[in-house]
């Protein structure tokens, strides 16, 4: 399912003194199968934008069209998209109500009007997918740990198998293993399973390490898009739209300024930094 | 997302309204309420209508905002008229048809408390369009403290409201995004009879009970870290001033009481 959104403006509360822009033209195209990250300083409209994906509000103006489904500001019916478009809210272990895990697991494909017997088996398999051991299923969502509950809320939606998933800030509050877990877990069942991902962030490492685009929003509007290296190489640019330099691009840049020939710009993560400053150490050896 | 004024919502302004003193304003919609009942016939209503209209302009909020806050309380005043029309006997029929006999004395009540329901509407919705929520509260834990003596808990019953009212747009934002939530995840509020529907909040409801506990918890515990021990010995930040302009609305309001005694028969 392509995703396509065009003039896409949203203004709350319109006609009343409290009317407040969040969104005005933004265009966004992407394909599907894509790993997207939508980044911005807070209050730059990138949870409107994600609403409007995934068919929770309808735009003030242009359209956003998701697969064959078309939303427009006179749409009424939006729900040809649940299930489709999977959304993992900011803490979303907020939304756990259920007496057990595999019951609230069990909410959106029952919903789907699926029967028992599949819903077990998506209940069983979204538990693998996020790692969370079968003997849990029993268990109240509220007696787990703050990780576990995240993985629980996830695992919710995961198990109604939509064909985009769209996550608002998904690891705010966990711990850096947990962190990373959780997005590498999302990221391999992106690559099998041919899932569109639009991960938004403010964490500028997450969304270098995993997307292969990069959308930035700044008040409202998209400044930017395109691969995590080209973003990175705006250098200054990004502090103007409030976004922070990611740690690995600041030390290769300092470190730039004492080698010759420079480190290449497209150094983004950690490991790939450590691997080219290996390899240039072994070729200098032999000198 | 709330899409239209509510009913009382404080609208910040520097209107003759915005600046009077929260007490006097208290005191002013308070005795007001009580006596908007001493009036019965045409000219002590009038002068009722006529005081709440100079107060509306006086608080310089556009008039289309109160109108459009007042909307669901127009179905009220407009069934309460209906069944006073229907139900009240005497004083000769005006109108037969079939069921519907409608008689002289009805006509009047339903013109009558109806009007009086707007007006007390009105000028209770004025009292918080011009008064924000920490200024009201404010207003009454003082009118209230010498009830503290009789064993009133008043600073309490104040910090309570306030942190029901500063609440209230918390609880709204995350109601809506759980309903979001679970409607992403395929949950229909929409359609079915009272009782599923009734029932399909319950995932809504369940994460509310939950987050507010946790709010509640949250916020006692910051309180005491920061040293919050009751009401006793506390100094303000915004001190309550009595001005002239105070005692001249409490002086408009004992005149309005004078008028309405010698105009009503």
């Amino acid at each position: 399912m392509d995703i396509v959104i065009q003039g896409l403006t949203h203004i709350y509360m319109a006609g009343t003194p409290y009317e407040r822009t969040a969104l005005s033209g933004v265009n966004l195209k992407i394909p599907s199968g894509g790993y997207i990250a939508v980044v911005g300083a807070t209050g730059s409209g990138k949870s409107t934008l994600i609403q409007h994906i995934a068919g929770l509000l309808t735009p003030t103006g242009g359209q956003v069209r998701v697969g064959e489904v078309e939303i427009s500001p006179d749409s009424r019916d939006l729900s040809a998209l649940r299930g489709r478009v999977g959304v993992v809210f900011q803490y979303p272990e907020h939304q756990l109500f259920e007496e057990t895990v595999a019951k609230d697991i069990a909410y959106g494909p029952r919903n789907l009007g699926l029967s028992d017997k599949e819903v077990a088996r998506r209940v069983e398999q979204a538990m693998n997918w996020v790692g969370l051991p079968p003997e849990l299923s029993g268990r109240s969502p509220f007696q787990l740990s703050g990780g576990q509950m995240r993985r629980v809320a996830v695992a919710g939606v995961l198990a109604m198998q939509p064909e985009v998933l769209v996550l608002d800030e998904p690891t705010a509050g966990l711990d850096p293993a947990g962190r990373r877990e959780l997005l590498s877990r999302i990221h391999s069942l992106h690559r099998e399973r041919g899932m569109t991902v639009v991960l938004v962030s403010h964490n500028m490492e997450e969304a270098a390490r995993y997307a292969d685009q990069i959308f930035v929003m700044h008040q409202g509007t998209g400044v930017f898009e395109g691969t995590p290296a080209a973003v990175f190489s705006r250098g200054n640019q990004l502090e103007e739209w409030g976004l922070e330099v990611p740690e690995v691009a600041g030390l290769t840049n300092r470190l730039n300024e004492k080698l010759d020939p420079p480190l290449p710009a497209e150094l983004l993560t950690l490991e790939e930094l450590e691997r080219e400053i290996i390899l240039r150490w072994k070729r200098g050896r032999p000198r | 997302m709330i899409q239209n004024p509510i009913l009382g919502q404080y609208v910040p302004g520097d209107s003759p309204l915005h600046r009077l003193d929260p007490r006097a304003k208290l005191l002013f919609v308070f005795c007001f309420m009580v006596v908007v009942f001493l009036a019965n016939n045409g000219a002590s209503y009038g002068l009722l209508a006529g005081v709440t209209v100079l107060a509306v302009g006086l608080s310089g909020v556009p008039v289309w905002m109160i109108l459009r806050g007042l909307k669901p309380i127009l179905y009220l005043i407009l069934l309460t008229a209906i069944l006073h029309l229907w139900l009240t006997r005497g004083g000769g029929v005006i109108l037969e048809w079939g069921p519907f006999i409608i008689h002289r004395n009805g006509a009047l009540q339903a013109g009558w408390i109806s009007l009086r329901f707007l007006i007390l509407i009105l000028m209770g919705t004025l009292l918080t369009l011009t008064t924000s929520p920490i200024a009201l509260t404010d207003g009454l834990e003082r009118l209230l403290s010498p009830l503290t003596r009789i064993g009133v808990p008043a600073h309490e019953l104040a910090l309570m409201m306030s942190i029901a009212l500063r609440f209230i747009p918390t609880l709204w934002e995350e109601t809506d995004k759980i309903i979001k939530a679970q409607r992403a995840r395929g949950a229909d509020f929409e359609s079915g009879g009272l009782y599923k529907r009734a029932k399909s909040y319950l995932p809504v409801l369940i994460p509310l009970f939950i987050s507010s506990f946790r709010r509640a918890e949250d916020l006692a515990l910051a309180m005491e870290a920061r040293g919050y021990r009751g009401g006793r010995g506390r100094t303000r930040i915004r001190e309550l001033h009595w001005g002239r302009a105070d005692t001249v609305s409490l002086l408009i309001l004992a005149l309005l009481t004078v008028g309405l005694l010698w105009l009503r028969n």
